[in-house]
C-alpha cells in the first residue's frame, strides 16, 4: 500500500502487484504502456492541483485531490485548465484491467492485453497493439487504433474512427459526423458493425473472408469489391447484401448520407507465414 | 524532438538488422520488438513494404525457402550502411533513450500510428477509386481507347523526353528543402535508371 501526492515532475516505481488501474484526470496527456517489470509512474508535467497516486490491494489509482465539479467544468477548462493539466506516463503489467478517464486531452495506450476502457470528453485517443476487450469513447475527437486484437469498440459523436492493421474478432465503431476507416485481417467468425450518420465508411476485409454482409445507406453511394453482393434500392435508400465465402461471420455497415466502400484485402503468402509462426514460434 | 523512426529511419534500421545475418520478415519484427522491450512491435504491413522497397533499390535480396522469404543484405546495402554509419549510431542511441523514457515512447507511438493511418487512408482511397472505376467500366459501354500516340521519329521523341525529364527533376529538387536522405535516395534512383538504360542500349 502506498500513497503519494505529486505536485512536481517525479518518477515512482511500485514494486507490489498491480492488476487494476484507474485514472481520473482532467486535462493533458496520459500515456499507458503494458510491459513486464514493476509498475512505473512518470509525471513529466505536474498540474498545480496535485495528483494523488494511490496503491492498495493491487489497485493503482491516479486522480486529483479535488476535481472541478459540473457544471463548472467547462469554465475550469477554459479559464484555468492549466491548473489541472498533466503529462503522465505509466508502465503497467500487460494484463492489467485499465479504466482511463480524461476530460480534455489525449490518451495513448499500448501493449495492454486484458480490458481497457478509455473515456475522453474532448481530445483524441491513440491505441496500439491492444488485446482482450477494448472500449474507447469520446464526445469530440478521433480514435486511431492499430494492431488491435480481440474485441474492439470505439465510439465518438464528432470525430474520425480508424481501426487498422487489426485482427480483431469483434469490431464495433459508431460516430455521428466522422468517417470510419477499417482495415482488418479479420479471422473467421468475426463480427463487424459500423455505423455513421454523415461520415463515410471504408472497410477492407480479407478477400477470403467468410462474412454475411449487410450494407445500407439512405443517400450515399455503395462501392463493393465483392461482386457476389447483390444490390437493391429505391429512391429512398440503397442496400447491398450477400455472403462472402461461407458467410459465417457478419459485417454490417450503415450510414445516412455517407458513402460505403467495401474493399478486398489481398491475402499474401507472408501473412499466412506469419500466422503459422505465431502459433508455433511464440514460446520464448 | 525527432521521432525515432521518422522518415526513412526504420528502413535504415532494417538494413542494420539484416547486416547481422539473413532473416525472414517475422524475425525482423521480433527483433525490433525485443529492442523496444516489447513496447513497439511493427506490423507485417509496416515491415514488408519497406523490405520490398529496399529490394527494388537493390540493397537486399530474398530467397524463398519452404514458402517463406528470407531477406539478405547485398553488397550495395552494406555500402549504404557504411556511408550512413553516423546516422545508425545516432539512431541506436535514440532507441535506447526512447525505451528508458516513457514519455518519448508515447510520442513515438503516436507518430508511428499517425503515419501508418495516413498511408493506409491514402491506399484505401486509391483502392476504392479503382474498384469504382472497374465496376463502372464493366457495367457500361466503354468508348474505344484512342490509338496510342505513335511518334514519327522515335529518336527525336527520346531526346525530347530526356530534356523534359531533366527539367522536371531539377524542378522537383528546387521545390523546397530536401533532407540528405531524400537526396541520396534520389541519386540512387537516377543511378538505377541509368543502369537500366545502359543495359537496354548497349
Amino acid at each position: 500500500m502506498g500513497r503519494w501526492i505529486v505536485d512536481r515532475p517525479q518518477r515512482l516505481t511500485i514494486d507490489e502487484v498491480v492488476d487494476r488501474l484507474e485514472v481520473r484526470l482532467v486535462s493533458g496527456r496520459l500515456n499507458v504502456v503494458g510491459t513486464d517489470g514493476p509498475a512505473r509512474v512518470e509525471v513529466v508535467q505536474a498540474s498545480r492541483v496535485p495528483v494523488v497516486v494511490e496503491h492498495r490491494d493491487g489497485r493503482l489509482v491516479l486522480r486529483h485531490e479535488r476535481t472541478p465539479r459540473w457544471p463548472g467544468v467547462f469554465w475550469w477548462l477554459g479559464q484555468l485548465g492549466r491548473r489541472f493539466r498533466v503529462d503522465i506516463s505509466l508502465a503497467v503489467p500487460p494484463d492489467v484491467w485499465a479504466d482511463l478517464r480524461l476530460v480534455d486531452g489525449s490518451v495513448i495506450a499500448s501493449g495492454l492485453r486484458s480490458t481497457t476502457v478509455v473515456n475522453v470528453t474532448s481530445g483524441q485517443v491513440t491505441l496500439m497493439g491492444l488485446g482482450g476487450r477494448t472500449q474507447a469513447k469520446l464526445v469530440n475527437g478521433p480514435v486511431e487504433a492499430l494492431g488491435m486484437s480481440g474485441d474492439v469498440s470505439v465510439e465518438t459523436i464528432s470525430g474520425e474512427l480508424v481501426v487498422a492493421d487489426s485482427s480483431a474478432e469483434r469490431v464495433r465503431a459508431t460516430t455521428v459526423s466522422g468517417a470510419i476507416t477499417c482495415d482488418l485481417d479479420n479471422p473467421r467468425h468475426s463480427e463487424i458493425r459500423l455505423g455513421t450518420t454523415s461520415g463515410s465508411i471504408t472497410v477492407r476485409v480479407r478477400e477470403d473472408s467468410d462474412l454475411s454482409v449487410h450494407l445500407h445507406t439512405t443517400s450515399g453511394r455503395i462501392t463493393s469489391a465483392f461482386p457476389q453482393l447483390g444490390a437493391s434500392g429505391s429512391a429512398g435508400s440503397k442496400h447491398s447484401e450477400g455472403a462472402i465465402g461461407s458467410g459465417e461471420g457478419r459485417l454490417w455497415a450503415s450510414t445516412t448520407s455517407g458513402s460505403i466502400a467495401l474493399l478486398a484485402r489481398p491475402v499474401e503468402d507472408e501473412d499466412i507465414d506469419l500466422q503459422a509462426d505465431g502459433v508455433c514460434g511464440d514460446t520464448p | 524532438m525527432t521521432a525515432v523512426f521518422s522518415h526513412g529511419r526504420l528502413r535504415l534500421y532494417l538494413l542494420k538488422l539484416l547486416a547481422d545475418g539473413p532473416r525472414h520478415g517475422y524475425e525482423l519484427i521480433r527483433q525490433l520488438e525485443d529492442r523496444f522491450l516489447g513496447l513497439y512491435a511493427p506490423s507485417a504491413g509496416t515491415i514488408y513494404p519497406r523490405l520490398q522497397r529496399l529490394e527494388a533499390e537493390g540493397l537486399v535480396t530474398h530467397t524463398a525457402a519452404g514458402g517463406r522469404k528470407t531477406y539478405e543484405i547485398t553488397e550495395a546495402g552494406r555500402a549504404e550502411l557504411r556511408d550512413r554509419a553516423a546516422e545508425v549510431t545516432a539512431l541506436e542511441s535514440d532507441i535506447r533513450t526512447s525505451v528508458a523514457d516513457l514519455a518519448t515512447l508515447a510520442t513515438e507511438i503516436q507518430t508511428e500510428v499517425r503515419g501508418s493511418v495516413r498511408d493506409l487512408k491514402r491506399e484505401l482511397r486509391e483502392a476504392a477509386r479503382q474498384t469504382r472505376r472497374h465496376r463502372w467500366e464493366s457495367s457500361r459501354y466503354v468508348p474505344p481507347a484512342p490509338p496510342p500516340y505513335e511518334p514519327q521519329d522515335l529518336a527525336t521523341e527520346l531526346d525530347r523526353r530526356l530534356t523534359a525529364f531533366a527539367a522536371e527533376v531539377a524542378e522537383l529538387v528546387r521545390g523546397g528543402d530536401r533532407s540528405d536522405a531524400q537526396l541520396r535516395s534520389a541519386i540512387r534512383a537516377l543511378d538505377l535508371a541509368l543502369d537500366g538504360l545502359r543495359r537496354i542500349l548497349r
